[in-house]
C-alpha cells in the first residue's frame, strides 16, 4: 500500500510537472517566442533547417517554427480546457439531473448517454465540424459537445448512491431544496472521479484535434495548433523533418503530462476504480 | 521562365514518343494510382463526373473522339467523319468496322444514339448531360417531350449523323471520357448495377473492384488497334494520401504516380528519378475572382494594385516549390492561342502604392479571401497573399471552406475574394468566352466582368475563318482582361507524374494528366511486376 | 438470461431510432449537397445541378425526407447513394469486412502484447522496471496516430523493405501488419494499463494472501489465481475495447488506403452521400451494441451474482 501511494505520487509528480511547464511556457509565450507565429513570415527563408536565427527551422511559409510551437501551447492547452469544462459542465449536470430526478429524466438521460457513447466521437466530432466549418471556436464546441457521457454515468451512479446515505436524507428533512441539495451536497462527492476523466479527456481532445486536423477539419490556419503544424507536415516529413519533429514532441510530451496527471489523480482520489479504465480513449 | 517551359513540354514529349520509337514489349503489370478523393464511386462513366472515377474508366470505355497528347486536341476516336453539312451543323461519320465491346458484340452505330440517350434520359441526369446538350432536340429528349433526340439519327450498320444546335466542333464535346460509348444490352442486363461491373470498347476489361481499395483490369484481346495494349494487367490504387503514395512508389509499389508540389522538389532533385518525371501545364488557371460589388475591388487601380503587390514568381517557386507556370493570361501555355511573348503585371510595391494612393485607399481595406483545403490553390496560398498585401496596407482574413459550399458562395456572388482553379481549356475561344458580358454569372463569369472591347475581340474571333486572325483576336482579348486585373492570375497548374524507368508510353496529357491512354503504355524486363 | 438479453436488445431499438434522428439532422444541417460535391473539380452547368438535386429529392422540406428514410429503413431498405446511384447497403456491406479484420488484428495485437506487459509490470510492482513499463504505455496513448502511422510505413516499408507500405492487397496478411500495428499500439497501451490495475487488485486479495499462507509458490498462485481472476476483467475489457474500435478507425484506414468502413464514412460526410453517411454509422453502431451486448452475456454468465443495473 505503502508503495503503490508513493508510486502514484510519482505518476502524479511527473504528469504535474509537464502540465504545468506547458501551461507556463502557454502563458509566457510572447515573451519566450523570438517572432511572431503568424505575421513575421518571409518565403525567402522558406523551409530553412534548424539553427541559426530559426532554432527550429521554419516551415513553408517562411514561419518560425519554435515560435509556432511556443504558441501552440495554448491552442492545444484551450482546447483541453475548454473542452473539458463544456464536457463536465454537461455531463455533471445531466448526471445529477438523471440520478436525483429519476423515472423519466433518468430513462431520456440515460437514453441520450447510451447513444453518445455509441457514436465514435471522431466520427460525431467530424459531422459537426463538416457544419460548422472548420476553426477553433467550433472545435471547441464540437469536441465539448460530444464527450461527456462518461461524466453524466458515473455522476449519475455517485448520486443513486449518496442519495441513500444519511446527509442527504438530513439536508432533505432540514427541507433544502432539490437544486440546493444537488449541488451543495452530491456535488463535492463526484469532485474526484470528474476531475480524473476531464484530466485523461484533456489528452484526448488534443489527440483529437490532431486527428481532425489530418482530416482537414482541425483549427483553421494560419492559428498555429500542434495538431495543424503536425498534419500540414506530413508531406514533408522526409524533406523538412523538423516541421513533424517539433510539434510531435510538443504533442507526445503534453498529452503523456495530462495522461499521467489523470492516473496519479485517479491513484489518488478514486483508488477503488482503477481498474475501471477509462475507454475509448485512443486517436 | 517560357524557354523552360517549353523545354519540359519538348522533353515529356520525347519520354512519351520513346515509347513508340522502341520496340514495345508486351505483357507485364502496371500499378496506376487514383489519387484524388478517396474512393472510386462508380465505373459507369454516365453516372460520374469525379476524375477519379474516369481515369479509371477512360481504359475500360472510349469516347466518339479522344484528347490526344500529342496533337494537343481531341481526335477522331471510334469514326472516321465522312461529311460536314454546308451549314456546318450535321456531321457524319462512319464507325471503324470490328470494333468489339467486352461481352464480344460488335459496336454499332445505334449504340452511339443509344448511349447520348441514355444520358439524357436517366434518373437523376447524368453528370456530364451538359455535354450532349448541343445536340439538337437533346433539350425536348430530356424533358420527355420528344420519343427520339433529333439530332442523332443511325444511317445504316456503321453510319450515323449528328445535328448540332450552333456551329461548335463536337470534338471539343464528345472526347469527354464521360460521353463514353456504352452496349445496350450489358447495360440493361446490370440495371443499376452496370457501374459495378463496367462492359466497354477500351483496351482493358474489367476484373475486379475491391471496393475503396483498387481496381483492377485485364488486357482486352480483342481490342480494335493491332497489338494494343501491350500490358496484361492495369491497377488503379486508390491513394488519396500524397505522403502515402510517395512511399508507396520509392518502395517501387507503383509504377507512376502523381506527385504533389511538397514532394516536387525532391524528385527533381533526384538523379534516379528527375530524368522520368512526365510534366505538362494542365488546362486549368489558379486564380482569386474578385468581387467587383466590394467597393475596393471595383476600381480597376486597385486591383491593378493587388497584382503588383504580390510576387506570384516568388509563390509559385518557393511555396509551391516550382510545381506551377507563372501566368501571362487567362489562356494557359498548352492552349493554341496562348500568347507566348505576353508579360504579367510581375512585382513592384511602389507602383501599386502609388495606385493604391491614386485610387483613394492609401490607407487600405480589409478584405477575406475564401478558399478550400487545397494545398496548391487553397487557403494556405491566400495567407501567403496576405503577407504580401499587408505591405500596400490591406488586411487579408482567410476563411476555409468546403469546395461544394465554396461554389454556392462563387455562384450567389456571396464573398469578396475566392482563390479557385478553373478549367481554361480546351478550346479558346470557348475558355475565353467564359468571362464574356453575356455569359450568366452564375455559369462561369462570377466575377462579372464586363468590358465592350473584349466582347468585341472575341466576337470577331469567331466569326473570322481566317485562323490567324482568330488567334490574334483571342490574344489580343486575352491581354485585355489580364490588365483588366478582373481576377489575380496566379498560375497555371504543373501537373506531375513521376514515373519508374522501366515505364513508356506515358503522355503528358493537358486536359488532365490523369487520363492517361494506357493502350500506349509499356513495360520493359526491368519493372518488378514484367511478365 | 433470455428476459435480460431479449431486453438489451428492444433497447437497440430507441438507440439506433435516436442516433439515426441525430445524425440525419445533423448531416442535413451540412451546407453544400449531394449533388453540388458531384460536380468535383469540374464546373457542372447550374441546371444541371438543380436537376440532380430534384430528382435525389433534396429540395424536399427535411422532416418529409426523414419520415420516408425511417419508413424504408424499418422494411430493411437502407436506400441508395446519391453518388454512386445504387444501394447503400452494397457500398457498406463491401467495406465492413475490412474494417472488423483490422479492427480484430489490432485487438489481437494489443491482447499479445498488453497483457503479458501489465502483467509483468504488476508483478515488479514499485520497481523501476514497473515505472518504465509504465511510461511506454502511457507514452503508447499519447502519439497521435497518423504520425506513428508514417513513421512505421517508412521504417518497415520503404526502409527495410519488409512489409507493404500500404493499401489492401487482396486482404494478404503482410498488408494487415502495419495498420494493424498503428492502430493497435494505443489498444496495447491501454490493455497494459487496464492488465497491470487488474491483477495487483487480484494480488493484494485475500485469497492470494491465503495461498500463500498456504505455502503455494508464487508460479502456482500466478498462474491459477491472479490470472484466472484478472482474466475475465481483462477479456471484457477487450471486447468493450474491440466493440468501440470498429468507429475508431477513421485515421488509420484513411493513411493507409485501407478499405474500410471508416474511411467510407469520412468520405460521405465530406460528399454529402448522407444515405451511405447513416449506414455507416448504423452499421458501426449496431456491431458496437452487439458486441457489449455478448460482452455482457459472456460477464453474466462467468459472474452470475453481478447486479447490472
Amino acid at each position: 500500500m505503502m508503495l503503490k501511494s508513493i508510486f502514484a505520487h510519482k505518476n502524479l509528480m511527473f504528469g504535474g510537472t509537464i502540465v504545468v511547464l506547458v501551461v507556463l511556457m502557454a502563458i509566457a509565450a510572447p515573451l519566450l517566442a523570438p517572432f511572431d507565429p503568424v505575421f513575421d513570415a518571409d518565403l525567402m527563408n522558406s523551409e530553412m533547417p534548424p539553427g541559426g536565427e530559426f532554432l527550429f527551422g521554419t516551415d513553408t511559409n517562411g514561419r518560425d517554427v519554435l515560435s509556432r510551437v511556443i504558441h501552440g501551447a495554448r491552442i492545444s492547452l484551450s482546447v483541453g480546457l475548454v473542452t473539458q469544462i463544456l464536457n463536465t459542465i454537461i455531463g455533471v449536470s445531466l448526471g445529477l439531473v438523471a440520478g436525483y430526478m429519476g423515472r423519466f429524466w433518468d430513462d431520456l438521460i440515460m437514453g441520450l448517454t447510451n447513444i453518445m457513447l455509441s457514436i465514435p466521437v471522431i466520427v460525431f466530432a467530424l459531422a459537426i465540424m463538416a457544419a460548422l466549418g472548420p476553426g477553433l471556436i467550433n472545435l471547441f464546441i464540437a469536441l465539448g459537445l460530444t464527450n461527456w457521457a462518461y461524466t453524466c454515468r458515473i455522476t449519475r451512479a455517485q448520486v443513486l448512491s449518496d442519495k441513500k446515505k444519511d446527509y442527504v436524507k438530513a439536508a432533505k428533512s432540514l427541507g433544502y431544496s432539490r437544486a440546493s441539495i444537488m449541488f451543495t451536497q452530491i456535488m463535492p462527492n463526484i469532485l474526484g472521479p470528474v476531475l480524473v476523466i476531464a484530466t485523461l479527456g484533456s489528452a484526448e481532445a488534443i489527440l483529437l484535434e490532431a486527428a481532425l486536423s489530418f482530416l482537414g477539419l482541425g483549427a483553421q490556419p494560419p492559428t498555429p495548433s500542434w495538431g495543424g503544424m503536425l498534419s500540414s507536415a506530413r508531406d514533408l516529413l522526409f524533406v523538412a523533418p523538423w516541421l513533424s519533429i517539433f510539434p510531435g514532441i510538443a504533442i507526445f510530451v503534453t498529452v503523456l503530462g495530462f495522461n499521467m496527471l489523470g492516473d496519479g489523480l485517479r491513484d489518488l482520489l478514486d483508488p477503488k476504480s482503477v481498474g475501471a479504465t477509462k475507454l475509448g480513449g485512443v486517436r | 521562365m517560357n524557354l523552360n517551359m517549353l523545354k519540359c513540354l519538348a522533353f515529356a514529349a520525347i519520354v512519351g514518343f520513346a515509347g513508340t520509337a522502341q520496340a514495345a514489349d508486351s505483357g507485364g503489370e502496371f500499378n496506376f494510382v487514383a489519387p484524388y478523393d478517396g474512393s472510386i464511386l462508380s465505373l459507369d462513366p454516365h453516372k460520374t463526373s469525379k476524375q477519379q472515377d474516369l481515369l479509371v474508366t477512360n481504359n475500360i470505355f472510349r469516347s466518339l473522339y479522344m484528347w490526344s497528347a500529342e496533337h494537343r486536341k481531341p481526335m477522331l476516336e471510334l469514326a472516321n467523319l465522312e461529311s460536314v453539312s454546308d451549314d456546318g451543323l450535321t456531321y457524319t461519320y462512319k464507325l471503324h468496322a470490328d470494333m468489339m465491346f467486352h461481352n464480344g458484340r460488335a459496336m454499332k452505330a445505334s449504340d452511339i444514339v443509344y448511349s447520348y440517350e441514355r444520358m439524357l434520359s436517366m434518373k437523376p441526369v447524368s453528370p456530364n448531360a451538359g455535354h450532349i446538350q448541343i445536340i439538337q432536340g437533346a433539350k425536348a429528349f430530356e424533358s420527355g417531350g420528344a420519343d427520339h433526340v433529333e439530332g442523332l439519327s443511325v444511317l445504316d450498320d456503321l453510319r450515323f449523323s449528328i445535328t448540332l444546335n450552333d456551329r461548335v466542333d463536337p470534338a471539343y464535346y464528345f472526347y469527354r471520357p464521360g460521353t463514353a460509348i456504352v452496349p445496350q444490352e450489358a447495360v440493361e442486363a446490370a440495371g443499376d448495377e452496370f457501374g459495378l461491373s463496367p462492359v466497354g470498347s477500351g483496351p482493358f476489361k474489367f476484373e475486379e473492384w475491391v471496393k475503396g481499395s483498387e481496381v483492377k483490369l485485364s488486357k482486352f484481346d480483342n481490342y480494335f488497334e493491332a497489338q494494343k495494349p501491350y500490358l496484361d494487367k492495369l491497377n488503379f490504387k486508390i491513394l488519396q494520401e500524397g505522403s502515402t503514395r510517395d512511399i508507396a512508389f520509392r518502395a517501387n509499389e507503383l509504377d507512376a504516380i502523381l506527385v504533389e508540389a511538397s514532394q516536387y522538389p525532391q524528385y527533381k532533385a533526384d538523379p534516379s528519378y528527375s530524368e522520368h518525371l512526365v510534366e505538362v501545364a494542365e488546362m486549368f488557371t489558379r486564380l482569386i475572382s474578385w468581387n467587383a460589388d466590394y467597393a475596393p475591388l471595383s476600381d480597376k487601380k486597385v486591383r491593378q494594385a493587388i497584382s503588383y503587390a504580390i510576387d506570384e514568381d516568388t509563390i509559385n517557386k518557393k511555396f509551391l516549390k516550382g510545381k506551377a507556370y507563372n501566368p501571362v493570361g487567362w489562356l494557359p501555355s498548352t492552349s493554341e492561342a496562348f500568347d507566348a511573348n505576353g508579360k504579367g503585371f510581375g512585382y513592384d510595391v511602389e507602383k501599386a502604392k502609388a495606385l493604391m494612393a491614386e485610387a483613394g485607399y492609401a490607407d487600405g481595406f480589409e478584405l477575406e479571401i475564401l478558399g478550400t483545403a487545397n494545398k496548391s490553390y487553397g487557403v494556405g496560398v491566400a495567407e501567403v497573399v496576405g503577407q504580401y498585401l499587408s505591405k500596400i496596407g490591406i488586411t487579408v482574413t482567410t476563411q476555409q471552406l468546403e469546395g461544394g459550399i465554396l461554389y454556392d458562395k462563387l455562384v450567389a456572388g456571396d464573398f469578396q475574394g475566392i482563390i479557385w482553379s478553373f478549367g481554361s481549356g480546351v478550346e479558346p475561344l470557348k475558355a475565353l468566352k467564359r468571362w464574356h458580358s453575356t455569359t450568366a454569372n452564375d455559369s462561369g463569369n462570377y466575377v462579372k466582368y464586363n468590358n465592350p472591347e473584349y466582347d468585341a475581340l472575341l466576337d470577331k474571333a469567331q466569326n473570322t475563318n481566317d485562323e490567324q486572325k482568330r488567334v490574334e483576336y483571342l490574344q489580343a482579348a486575352d491581354r485585355i482582361f489580364a490588365d483588366d486585373a478582373a481576377v489575380w492570375l496566379f498560375n497555371y497548374n504543373k501537373a506531375v507524374l513521376a514515373v519508374q524507368p522501366w515505364v513508356h508510353g506515358i503522355e503528358p496529357v493537358a486536359i488532365e494528366i490523369m487520363y492517361q491512354d494506357f493502350a500506349d503504355v509499356w513495360v520493359d524486363a526491368n519493372s518488378p511486376r514484367a511478365k | 438470461m433470455f428476459a435480460f438479453i431479449v431486453r438489451r436488445l428492444l433497447q437497440f431499438i430507441p438507440t439506433i431510432l435516436g442516433i439515426s434522428l441525430i445524425m440525419f439532422l445533423l448531416l442535413n444541417l451540412i451546407p453544400g449537397n449531394a449533388a453540388l460535391s458531384s460536380a468535383g473539380r469540374l464546373e457542372l452547368a447550374p441546371e444541371v445541378v438543380e436537376q440532380i438535386k430534384a430528382e435525389l429529392g433534396l429540395d424536399k422540406p427535411i422532416v418529409q425526407r426523414y419520415v420516408q428514410y425511417i419508413t424504408r429503413l424499418a422494411q430493411g431498405d437502407m436506400g441508395q447513394s446519391y453518388l454512386r446511384r445504387y444501394d447503400v447497403s452494397e457500398v457498406v456491406f463491401s467495406r465492413l469486412g475490412a474494417t472488423l479484420k483490422l479492427a480484430f488484428a489490432a485487438i489481437s495485437i494489443a491482447l499479445l502484447i498488453g497483457v503479458p506487459l501489465g502483467f509483468f509490470a504488476a508483478l515488479k510492482q514499485g520497481t523501476w522496471m514497473d515505472m518504465l513499463l509504465t511510461v511506454v504505455a502511457v507514452g503508447g496513448v499519447s502519439i497521435p496516430q497518423f504520425w506513428l502511422g508514417i513513421l512505421l510505413m517508412y521504417f518497415f516499408g520503404f526502409m527495410l523493405h519488409l512489409l507493404p507500405t500500404s493499401g489492401y492487397g487482396n486482404g494478404s496478411l503482410a498488408n494487415l501488419v502495419l495498420p494493424a500495428l498503428t492502430l493497435g499500439l494505443g489498444y496495447t497501451a491501454m490493455l497494459a494499463r487496464i492488465t497491470r490495475a487488474a491483477v495487483i487488485e487480484v494480488l493484494t486479495s485475500d485469497y492470494v494472501r491465503t495461498a500463500r499462507a498456504k505455502g503455494l509458490s508464487e508460479l502456482a498462485i500466478n498462474v491459477r489465481h491472479v490470472f484466472r481472476n484478472a482474466f475475465v476483467l481483462i477479456l471484457t475489457t477487450a471486447g468493450l475495447l474491440f466493440g468501440s474500435l470498429i468507429g475508431q478507425t477513421v485515421v488509420v484506414e484513411r493513411l493507409f488506403s485501407w478499405p474500410g468502413i471508416g474511411s467510407l464514412v469520412v468520405e460521405a460526410i465530406f460528399q454529402r452521400d448522407i444515405p451511405v453517411a447513416q449506414g455507416c454509422l448504423l452499421v458501426i453502431i449496431f456491431v458496437f451494441l452487439t458486441v457489449n451486448l455478448l460482452v455482457d452475456i459472456l460477464y453474466r454468465a462467468i459472474n452470475p451474482q453481478i447486479d447490472f443495473e
